[in-house]
């Protein structure tokens, strides 16, 4: 029987599994990978301590930080599947993994993230990989001299842009509301640039391609009409979703997905389970702020491990 | 070589294609290396791409990077095999991942990972 399970890699898990290791809390950390959604940004520049990181960088980071409390806290490399209650009282839970394992924990701090959401449109699935790309870091280098389009204004749209300048020949930044919503000062040096072009109120309709993608339809929802833009590339970049499938039906989610949990203390709906980062249904998404909340779920679990409250 | 095509690929592939690249990838006329020869076809920035090299490093298994940026050749290559642009793309003495996948290329390899 644990203290502890923590659900995760990124900044919220790993932040979690220091502070719990270092109140000795007998403590599991079941993650994929380290580093979280980050892991993939080429130069982050508002991890407070550092002016600039790559994802990369931090991943390894945040990873030997809580290995260095091995084996005080116990790390495997696996999926969690499933969180259910094992036991009323006194209050257990079963966290089974992909790998087969089950284990028993007196509290469970789900902090698993989110994943990528898709755009939905017929042509994305056919031509995934075929010019339809998720990661603008990756994959940028392959559409040198090409005409891309990125789709989303928020921090993620923008870094695409930036991470494919030194390559495309032209990017097309398509913005379905009036307004980029990513930071002031990325949105100015890309519309500096020459070759970046940013058209607002667009709703992507259609990824049109045979084998590759050839161009992206979309509609201008102002006037309602539909346009055709040749384009050999599409970098998604709308948001995410939240991974709390393991935890669906168990635990209150929001409208789309989040845990709801009590901003005081992380708690979610069931007795026993926190929650922090992205899989919640708070306002921001940032690694500082995942680490912070989850830094304020562990304190609260090892009071609630040590007076029941 | 049976042995490789019964295990299938990660990504749908004629099977000319596959039995091409499985003669390849053995061309001592069906001998099973011990070690299978793997090709990473990358890109500079690709994180996947470092995090499938660091994974080989740790595990001592020799292969063959191609830089996909820029050697055109090896991207073609790397088109046919692969039937899509993103990276990694990693072969396994024939058999083709997309992306990195830690336990499916681990399975491949017959490494504990």
């Amino acid at each position: 029987m644990y203290d502890l399970v923590i659900v995760g890699g990124g900044p919220a898990a790993v932040a979690a599994g220091v502070y719990a290791a270092r109140k000795k809390m007998a403590t599991l950390l079941v993650a994929e990978g380290f580093g979280g959604q980050s892991i993939v940004s080429a130069d982050i520049h508002n991890w407070i301590g550092e002016k600039s990181i790559s994802g990369v960088a931090l991943a390894e980071r945040l990873e030997a930080h809580v290995r260095g409390y091995e084996p005080a806290i116990e790390i495997w490399t696996d999926r969690v599947e499933s969180v259910a209650l094992a036991s009323v009282s006194p209050r257990s839970f079963s966290v089974v993994t992909k790998k087969g394992k089950t284990v028993e924990a007196r509290a469970v701090l789900i902090a698993s993230g989110s994943r990528r959401k898709r755009l939905g449109v017929p042509g994305e699935d056919k031509l995934d990989g075929k010019g339809v790309a998720y990661c603008s870091i990756c994959d940028a280098p392959l559409f040198g001299g090409k005409d891309v389009v990125v789709v989303g204004g928020g921090n993620a749209g923008l870094e695409a842009v930036v991470d494919l300048h030194a390559y495309a020949k032209t990017i097309t930044l398509l913005q379905r509301s009036e307004v980029l919503r990513g930071d002031p000062v990325t949105q100015e040096m890309i519309r500096a640039w020459g070759n970046v072009h940013i058209i607002f109120n667009a709703a992507i309709e259609e990824i049109v391609g045979e084998s590759f993608v050839s161009s992206v339809r979309y509609k201008d929802a102002k006037t309602g009409a539909s346009n055709l833009l040749a384009a050999e590339g599409v970098f998604v970049e709308i948001g995410s979703m939240p991974n709390s499938d393991i935890v669906k039906g168990f635990v209150e989610l929001d409208e789309i997905g989040r845990i709801q949990v009590d901003p005081r203390t992380g708690r979610a709906s069931s007795l026993g389970i926190w929650a922090a980062g992205d899989v919640c249904d708070g306002l921001y998404q940032q690694n500082n702020i995942a680490a912070g909340d989850a830094i304020r779920a562990l304190l609260n679990i090892y009071s609630y491990l040590h007076s029941g409250k | 070589m049976a042995d490789v095509v019964a295990r299938g690929i990660a990504v749908s592939m004629p099977f000319s294609a596959l039995f091409f690249n499985v003669l390849r990838a053995f061309p001592g006329a069906g001998i099973i290396h011990r070690m299978k020869s793997v090709t990473v076809y990358s890109t500079p920035t690709c994180v996947y791409c470092k995090l499938a090299k660091d994974f080989f490093a740790k595990n001592g298994v020799a292969y063959t990077e191609h830089n996909v940026a820029d050697d055109l050749k090896a991207r073609a290559e790397m088109v046919e095999k692969s039937h899509q642009l993103g990276v990694p793309v990693i072969d396994i003495g024939g058999e083709v991942f997309v992306g990195f996948d830690k336990d499916a290329l681990s399975k491949a390899l017959g490494i504990a990972g």
